[in-house]
């Protein structure tokens, strides 16, 4: 098993009443609230975080990108990124995602991108992604132009990453005539690219097609993850090959304490403060965002209020639903071999900090993780020596 | 009254139209609510004319939204629209976001609208007025839904008013919900349902013109009527007293009254 240290920076003295006084964490809540001085904290704490996960023994961190909301302070993720190439050495350094029509034109996350890797020595995992629903809003893009932007804006920086340039490209959106990407990624042919999904069946069918990397999207009931798991599963045999596990990346907050009960008391409050003041917007989803098919599949699969963190009342609902995984070493070991085994990943990516959570607390939390539960994980999942499949390139039109 | 629905290719595009009635063609432009069906209004207005309501593409079966980039391919579309249908000039009433539509038809192309109806129609901006920002209406709340669109939220009409996530729905329902939004969303999303260049065009319009507004519009308020009527050579502006965005819904037999005094 591969182990990540992902952070979402979220913003954690919160007023008390937010979540009363605001309706949602994303979009609207005003910027009044962001105080610059606690701020300054917050970023130089995360980012320790981060580079502490390097000498704890994990095999790389993660970073993602969100605009304008309460839950995460990361609106640029490749400047975080850049930072943390600076602070390690050996570790991946995954950015999940960049969400690719927020850029005009998309070859500027080609360029940074590029930049990291050859910066880094070819530690980048280049996630891309549609963007968040409030996104939209943030960004004034137009949602109904989401997903057709976000396969021209992919089809640019793979091939500007692999073939050379200069080339044009006239899509529907962009029109580039003169595509010329310098710096190219150190990494042949091209950093690994991890996609971030919801459950959309046309976003799995791609990233089987194309022979990347699933992500499933945090915050779901367990049986939801392995459902989609196993149609990702069969999305990579209808290709014709057997998904490798780690080509699926389980997200998941995790809090490891000497016991059970030590551990759920040390985290409970830091996960309602996640769930009631950070996570309210999250869910928006403009108009055109997702296919109607997955959409309305989407839709009836989050009706019964038990699908989705935000239907989470009691400790026990999220403990059912394995919403976050919380206990004694062996109890979170045990968890994650059972869980991870089942839906066939090799990657485990755990939120260490969540909520209003403390840095020396989130610490101790991953320092424990790192050596307490990585060993005991890696001994029943040891990581496959079968090689990654080689993604598909994209053909050369002048060719 | 007598309807059918029938459906007619439009630059290649399958498009879904309901009419009805007898007499001297009426075009309606549907809102994003996408009723090219009989309701009530639709058929009150066929009574004595001959009553087109198309779905725009992307509304209920009608196809091509994915070629209509934007208002100006939607204007092209109603274009050749009138071409197939044989109309050298035609009557239109255009409610909400078909009004938006039908101001640009009538601007760009001003010989081929006789009469029309702008029936609280988005298109243009106020800035002190912002239109509401349909995209953002959160589900979860129909009581705010109901005091945006209607002036007296407890209105019959109103109760007929639903939304996924407050009432189950059938499928069929459901999609036609999600690709009205979707295409209205992609016409209108930004700049929030308006055109920029259309009120410098709006002088063009030749069309003998009616601004038919509520009072009390929570979603493209008065002002735009008037501005509307300001900027439309002889446009006439007439207001529902006690009446909200959904004028033909909320108060059927004043906004019909108006439409039917005006079209004679």
């Amino acid at each position: 098993m591969k182990h990540f240290l992902f952070h979402l920076m979220p913003y954690r003295e919160l007023p008390h009443d937010f979540e009363k006084t605001h309706e949602s964490a994303w979009v609207w809540a005003p910027n009044s609230l962001f105080d610059p001085e606690r701020a300054h904290g917050y970023y130089n704490e995360y980012i320790d975080q981060l580079a502490e996960a390097e000498p704890l023994g994990f095999d790389g961190v993660c970073v993602n990108e969100h605009h304008q909301n309460v839950y995460g302070l990361m609106p640029s993720p490749n400047l975080i990124a850049s930072m943390l190439v600076m602070r390690t050495r050996r570790i991946k350094i995954a950015v999940v995602g960049n969400a690719l029509p927020l850029y005009n034109p998309p070859t500027r996350v080609a360029e940074e991108i590029a930049m990291l890797d050859v910066i880094s020595g070819g530690r980048i995992i280049s996630g891309q992604v549609i963007g968040g629903g409030p996104e939209y809003f943030s960004f004034s893009i137009n949602p109904a132009e989401a997903r057709t932007r976000f396969a021209e804006a992919h089809e640019i920086i793979m091939r500007a990453w692999t073939q050379p340039g200069p080339f044009e490209f006239y899509g529907e959106h962009y029109k580039l005539r003169y595509v010329n990407v310098f710096p190219r990624p150190l990494q042949k042919p091209h950093p690994p690219i991890w996609i971030p999904g919801a459950g959309s069946l046309e976003t799995m069918e791609f990233v089987a097609k194309r022979r990347y990397a699933y992500m499933g999207i945090p915050y779901f009931h367990i049986d939801f993850f392995k459902k989609n798991y196993a149609l990702f599963r069969e999305c990579c045999e209808k290709e014709g090959y057997q998904a490798h596990p780690e080509q699926m990346g389980l997200l998941m907050p995790i809090y490891v304490a000497e016991t059970d009960a030590k551990a759920r008391r040390e985290f409970e409050e830091h996960f309602w403060y996640f769930k009631n003041k950070l996570i309210p917007g999250l869910t928006l989803s403009p108009p055109g965002y997702t296919s109607v098919k997955s959409a309305l599949r989407i839709y009836k699969s989050l009706k019964d209020g038990k699908t989705f963190i935000n239907g989470c009342e009691s400790w026990e609902d999220v403990e059912k639903g394995c919403f976050a995984i919380v206990g004694s070493p062996e109890t979170v070991a045990e968890k994650i071999v059972e869980h991870a085994s089942e839906i066939g990943c090799g990657n485990m990516l755990g939120l260490f900090q969540l909520g209003s959570m403390p840095s020396a607390q989130a610490r101790e939390n991953a320092r424990r993780y790192a050596e307490a539960v990585m060993p005991r994980v890696n001994k029943e999942l040891p990581t496959t020596t079968r090689p990654m499949p080689a993604a598909t390139p994209f053909p050369d039109e002048r060719k | 009254m007598q309807n059918t629905t029938t459906t007619i290719r439009v630059l290649g595009r399958e498009i879904h139209e309901i009419r009805g009635g007898e007499g001297r063609p009426l075009l309606y432009l549907h809102s994003a609510m996408g009723e090219a069906i009989w309701l009530p209004h639709l058929s009150a207005l066929a009574q004595g004319r001959e009553l087109h309501a198309p779905a725009h593409p992307g509304f209920l079966s009608s196809a091509g939204i994915e070629q209509v980039r934007d208002i100006e391919d939607m204007v092209e579309h109603y274009y050749s629209y009138l071409d197939v249908m044989g109309w050298e000039s035609v009557d239109v009433i255009g409610l909400s976001f078909g009004g938006w539509i039908a101001a640009e038809l009538a601007a760009r192309f001003p010989h081929r609208v006789s009469k029309l109806v702008l029936a609280s129609a988005c298109g243009i901006w106020v800035r002190e007025k912002p239109i509401a920002d349909i995209f953002a209406i959160d589900t979860r709340f129909p009581d705010r839904l109901r005091n945006l669109f209607f002036h007296d939220p407890n209105c019959p009409a109103a109760q007929l008013m639903v939304m996924p996530g407050n009432v189950e729905l059938p499928d069929e329902m459901l999609i036609n919900i999600m690709n009205a939004f979707a295409a209205t969303a992609k016409i209108g999303w930004n700049p929030l349902l308006h055109d920029p260049r259309l009120e410098g065009i709006l002088h063009r319009v030749s069309a003998q013109t009616l601004c038919l507004w509520g009072a009390n519009d929570r979603v493209v308020p008065l002002e735009y009527g008037e501005k509307y009527a300001k900027l439309i050579p002889g446009a006439r502006l007439q207001v529902i007293p006690a009446c909200g965005h959904l004028a033909p819904l909320e108060n059927p037999l004043a906004w019909l009254a108006a439409v039917k005094g005006f079209l004679g």
